[in-house]
């Protein structure tokens, strides 16, 4: 049998190599999966994680995928490590989506310099509206943040659904659930002409380096360090809680609102209902394989949206549903709680009669 | 009025039952102090495991009992990674059910459109003929009549009996029920296998993957 014994401290080496484990173990759960399913294991997972790479739009559509998973896990990191549990990063992210997505709507002749920076400015107040929702009912009802939260993404995304299929349907749109096309000025600049580079390329990065900045370098981060690891300790310093969890809820829900602008803008040019396969959802893995360290987020949403790019990959190669990025990106999270055992713990393998 | 409102509560009463149900399993489970946010995902998969099994053989039943299966195994796993390895819970519930969805979208493309085998219907003589009251009382699966009197026992058994002490002392104090002796983790395993099997009566019985709205059964 084994026995899981406490280290005393938490490991160096396991920080950086459990992610690593985690992700080899999940290659192998894969294959066996695609195994059981009658499907050549190596090949699957070869044009899953490796062929879309490959491919010769591959190193542009990564980092454009990777944005709104670094944007929002970044920030997740961050309300994470203060214990404020903001799960509904993917309503927060439809809602900026709705609000910036309006003006551009109401407002398509407005030049470009007014209307971008208004939109973007309306994608984080909506965004972070809903985070603050949570806060306020956290703070005023006692009412738990994971679970409101969650509900406020459920109510997000029904409203987009609602709006697009109803009220903001494009009527030239031959009915389908999409709104009219954004005006040109509406747009995310890009970087380069004729792609989908856009600003968040450059914006996401930046993003994680401040939110690291902040978090390991300011006052304001100590407090949420200390808010995460010990509340007595920062109520005793006198850390206004109350107050910590609105910043946190709000930065992290505007965040995710201008995230879900840009995809709006950068990516569909238009809002339709599918505009979240579940992003704000998979930021929370982002956070957690990037070892809830703002930096973290950058490779670890890079190699999320590989997921992504991967389900679409394998459905076009192999005909395979796109669900199996779900599957990949469950697995991973799984497989990555479990390895972090080792951070604090080691396993010995002792014998039977020994206990 | 009555055309209205009857249909209407009549499909209420049905829609609401695989809610009902789950819900009710959470609550056991948060009621030991650990939050199963895999709701979703066993639902899910064992909806679609249920669907497959009964679909594939012929057997209403043989497939009740693969979803019963699949919904306890998936959340064996939530309690070997949140339990044993003392992993988040928040994020393993979430990766339950990532993994669920994605699970039953996989397994489920093949089965789109099929009307799943019925459970027998529950026919009353007389009483579910009474205008009314009679379909919405009477006439339903026997699912919807399980879910309540489940109800009824839970919240008895809860408020009234020794094990429901039990669970609630392992939720509200883990420290204080450990000292008396009480094994906090086994208990909790337990919580989290019955949460397991009470979630994948989500859409069954009925067609599933009819489209991807997802509608949850957390309840504190």
């Amino acid at each position: 049998m084994f026995k899981i014994e406490p280290r005393g401290h938490e490991s160096k080496v396991w920080r950086y190599a459990s992610p690593l484990l985690a992700l080899a173990l999940t290659g192998v759960t894969a294959g066996l999966i695609f195994a059981l399913m009658g499907r050549p294991p190596l090949l699957t997972v070869y044009t899953f994680l490796i062929a879309p790479l490959l491919q010769q739009d591959g190193f542009e559509a990564l980092p454009v995928k990777a944005v709104p998973l670094i944007m929002m896990g970044t920030r997740l990191s961050l309300a994470y490590r203060a214990n404020i549990w903001n799960i509904g990063a993917d309503g927060q992210f439809i809602m900026g989506a709705i609000c910036g997505g309006g003006v551009a709507l109401a407002f398509p002749e407005a030049p470009a310099w007014l209307l971008f920076p208004a939109m973007a400015a309306a994608g984080a107040i909506g965004g972070g509206a809903c985070g603050g929702l949570a806060a306020w009912l956290r703070i005023g009802f006692n009412a738990n943040e994971i679970l409101t939260s969650l509900m406020i993404a459920y109510i997000s995304q029904y409203l987009l659904i609602y709006l697009v299929t109803g009220p903001w349907r494009d009527p030239m749109g031959f009915g389908f659930p999409q709104t009219a096309l954004f005006s040109d000025n509406a747009l995310a600049p890009r970087l380069i002409a004729d792609t989908n580079v856009h600003l968040g390329i450059v914006l996401a990065p930046l993003l994680a380096l401040a939110t690291w900045f902040v978090l390991e370098k300011s006052l304001l981060g100590f407090q949420f360090r200390v808010l995460g690891q010990a509340p007595r300790a920062a109520r005793f310093a006198g850390f206004g809680e109350n107050r910590l969890i609105w910043i946190a809820m709000l930065i992290s829900g505007g965040t995710a609102g201008l995230a879900g602008l840009l995809e709006a803008t950068g990516t569909l040019g238009q809002l339709t209902t599918t505009l979240s396969p579940g992003y704000g959802f998979t930021a929370i893995i982002v956070a957690f394989l990037g070892r809830l360290n703002p930096l973290g987020a950058v490779p670890a949403g890079l190699l999320l949206a590989l997921s992504f790019l991967g389900g679409d990959a394998a459905q076009i190669n192999l005909g395979l549903s796109n669900a199996i990025t779900g599957i990949f990106q469950g697995i991973l999270l799984f497989n990555l709680l479990g390895c972090d055992l080792l951070l604090l713990n080691r396993i010995r393998w002792a014998a039977r009669a020994a206990s | 009025m009555n055309e209205i409102l009857v249909p209407f509560l009549v499909s209420d009463a049905v829609a609401s039952t695989p809610l009902l149900l789950a819900a009710i399993g959470e609550l056991i489970v948060e009621k030991t102090g650990v939050l199963n946010l895999g709701v979703e995902g066993m639902m899910l998969a064992g909806a679609i495991a249920a669907f497959a099994t009964a679909h594939r053989t012929g057997m209403p039943f043989l497939g009740v009992a693969a979803g019963l299966g699949a919904g306890v195994a998936l959340s064996l796993l939530f309690g070997v990674v949140s339990l044993t390895f003392r992993a988040n819970q928040t994020a393993t519930g979430l990766a339950l059910t990532i993994f669920g969805r994605g699970f039953s979208a996989l397994a489920g493309a093949g089965f789109v459109g099929i009307p799943a085998p019925a459970l027998p219907k529950l026919h009353v003589p007389g009483l579910s003929d009474i205008p009314v009251l009679g379909p919405v009382l009477f006439g339903h699966d026997a699912l919807v009549y399980l879910a309540l009197a489940m109800l009824a026992a839970v919240a008895w058994a809860i408020r009234a009996t020794h094990l429901g002490l039990v669970l609630r002392a392992v939720g509200d104090s883990h420290d204080a029920a450990h000292a008396l002796g009480y094994r906090v983790v086994a208990i909790r395993y337990a919580a989290v296998a019955f949460g397991g099997a009470m979630a994948p009566w989500r859409d069954w019985p009925g067609p599933i993957c009819r489209s991807p709205t997802h509608r949850s059964g957390r309840r504190t």
